[in-house]
């Protein structure tokens, strides 16, 4: 991540090595974004985990990454053409299917298509592949002032709306039959929650990449639903195993020259394995 | 309370993916009774559920539920659809039932002391209180269909739809959750309607059987709708009922078809 004239040093003393990091301002985006996804991916996450869409999880990102090419090919912030076309996609697998088990088909069509527009786009794009590659691998060092901005901005709107909507979506998640019944309309939810979580995949998108948007989507969410069966407690243990992967990722790669993605995926997929093991030995 | 039967339908008929499953079907359910939906696979028994639920409109005729059109979101019905995906669901019994109370409303739950007096209440109906923090992944379909009938009372109804509670349950199971709903309708002034395909375990304590076959349906007592002439005529073919009279039990036969309730 640094070049060769610079060459951090790593104390025992975590509190004066997080100071020397805070004086750079790429650190200090970083960690404030960062952070600020880690929770909002965490936190959706869990829905996404029991609503069973992480196919769809999967297929926004790769939309995103479409809206990203595409963004770059046009000279405009990547992150907006994420934004614009995650939400295009999510509502366009919303739309399509009413309940949530009929989905695999319509979130596939879109992610087909979407690859097939990606493609066209860097086709046409003459400059550096650098960006592709941030896209797809994410970049969390790199992110502007301006999109940590964005970022903030999206993960407000997207915690307000959880909290809004957050007694609908689990009866909806775990009951859809009779929450349908109570009156609840779950195709206007089910392309509600569609949108959320595009927004959700854009901005996660600039952390892990495309290409490892489960790390914050998916698998903190799988390791807490084993841990809690309370969805409260589930959700907030989910926050916490992304929040935590990422600031002990970003941590690490001040020191350490590997990609921030590669630390937090190893780093929440290690907890996978050891609740996995822990379950299995319990059990 | 109203003597007025708590639906009345007359003569409607409903449509299943643009192919009509009932014709011109009349019949009507009084309060606190006992009621069995009996029919065939794809009969249209649970899509008159469907209908009750405010989920589906008729195509023609007229149905009227407490007096009114069927609407979504009825507080006064409580319902158990035929099937819910809980596979790999790592949820708690008590969180699982007061979804069914206030899972509809805007953001959080403030007061606790209210919903846990509904589950508190709603489990001790149907002798399940041990079952409140167990986890609903971990339940034998016996529990579950409690949990499940917990559920379906949490908010006070004067109606529960059940769709088929009786199907994976061995007979003890069976006759254990039919004695809690039956005393459910005694004790509560609650009007039931069951869907089943297994007529037996019911036969003693039904007050009231809706049929529906071949796009037609009859409803009545037992005896004015399990009878050869009643059958045959839903049929559109002989049907024979023969009758136990040691242990109640009636056999069905349908000529050609081989299809048949025991």
């Amino acid at each position: 991540m640094f070049s060769n004239t610079f060459s951090p040093t790593f104390s025992i003393n975590l509190v004066q090595d997080f100071l020397s990091m805070w004086q750079f301002n790429f650190m200090r985006n970083a960690f404030i974004a960062g952070s600020i996804i880690a929770l909002i991916a965490g936190i959706v996450g869990y829905f996404v985990v029991i609503r069973k869409l992480s196919f769809a999880a999967h297929a926004l990102s790769h939309a995103g990454f479409t809206g990203a090419a595409g963004a770059v090919l046009f000279g405009i912030n990547p992150l907006i053409g994420l934004l614009l076309f995650t939400s295009l996609g999510g509502i366009t697998i919303g739309s399509l299917g009413k309940k949530m088990v009929n989905r695999d088909i319509q979130t596939g069509s879109v992610l087909a298509f979407m690859l097939g527009l990606a493609v066209l786009f860097i086709s046409l794009y003459k400059g550096y592949a650098t960006e592709t590659y941030s896209i797809l691998f994410g970049q969390i060092l790199g992110i502007s002032t301006s999109s940590v901005i964005i970022s903030i901005i999206a993960s407000i709107f997207v915690f307000l709306a959880i909290i809004l909507i957050y007694r609908k979506l689990l009866f909806s998640s775990f009951d859809e039959s009779v929450a349908e019944a109570k009156g609840i309309n779950i195709y206007l939810l089910g392309i509600v929650f569609m949108i959320i979580l595009a927004i959700t995949t854009s901005i996660a998108v600039q952390i892990v990449g495309v290409l490892l948007i489960f790390a914050l989507l998916v698998t903190p969410a799988a390791v807490a639903t084993k841990l809690s069966n309370r969805p409260i407690f589930g959700i907030i243990i989910s926050a916490l195993i992304s929040l935590s992967a990422t600031i002990i990722g970003l941590f690490i790669s001040f020191y350490i020259p590997y990609p921030v993605s590669f630390f937090i995926i190893s780093i929440v997929f290690i907890e996978y394995v050891v609740v996995n093991i822990f379950k299995t030995i319990k059990n | 309370m109203s003597n007025d039967p708590i639906i009345k339908a007359d003569r409607i008929s409903i449509s299943y993916n643009q192919k009509n499953i009932i014709r011109d079907a009349s019949f009507s359910v009084a309060r606190n009774t006992f009621n069995v939906i009996l029919g065939p696979n794809g009969s249209g028994k649970s899509t008159l559920f469907k209908v009750l639920l405010g989920l589906k409109k008729i195509d023609s005729g007229q149905i009227k539920l407490f007096g009114d059109d069927p609407k979504k979101g009825n507080k006064l019905i409580g319902y158990i659809p035929q099937s819910r995906d809980l596979e790999g669901i790592n949820l708690r019994v008590s969180d699982f039932i007061l979804l069914g109370y206030d899972g509809i409303k805007f953001g959080f739950r403030l007061s606790r002391s209210k919903s846990n007096h509904i589950l508190k209440k709603v489990l001790n109906m149907v002798d399940g209180q041990y079952l409140m923090t167990k986890n609903i992944n971990q339940l034998s379909g016996g529990e579950l269909q409690k949990v499940y009938l917990a559920q379906s009372l949490v908010g006070s109804p004067d109606l529960l739809l059940l769709d088929e509670p009786l199907s994976n349950l061995d007979i003890k199971r069976e006759n254990e959750l039919l004695n809690l709903i039956a005393g459910l309708v005694q004790k509560n002034n609650l009007t039931v309607i069951l869907i089943t395909h297994d007529l037996n375990p019911i036969y003693d304590i039904v007050d009231k059987i809706i049929y529906i076959a071949n796009k037609k349906l009859a409803s009545g007592t037992k005896d004015q709708v399990l009878n050869s002439k009643i059958l045959s005529e839903l049929y559109d073919s002989k049907v024979e009922v023969i009758k136990d009279n040691q242990s109640h039990k009636l056999i069905i036969g349908i000529e050609d078809s081989g299809e048949h309730h025991v």
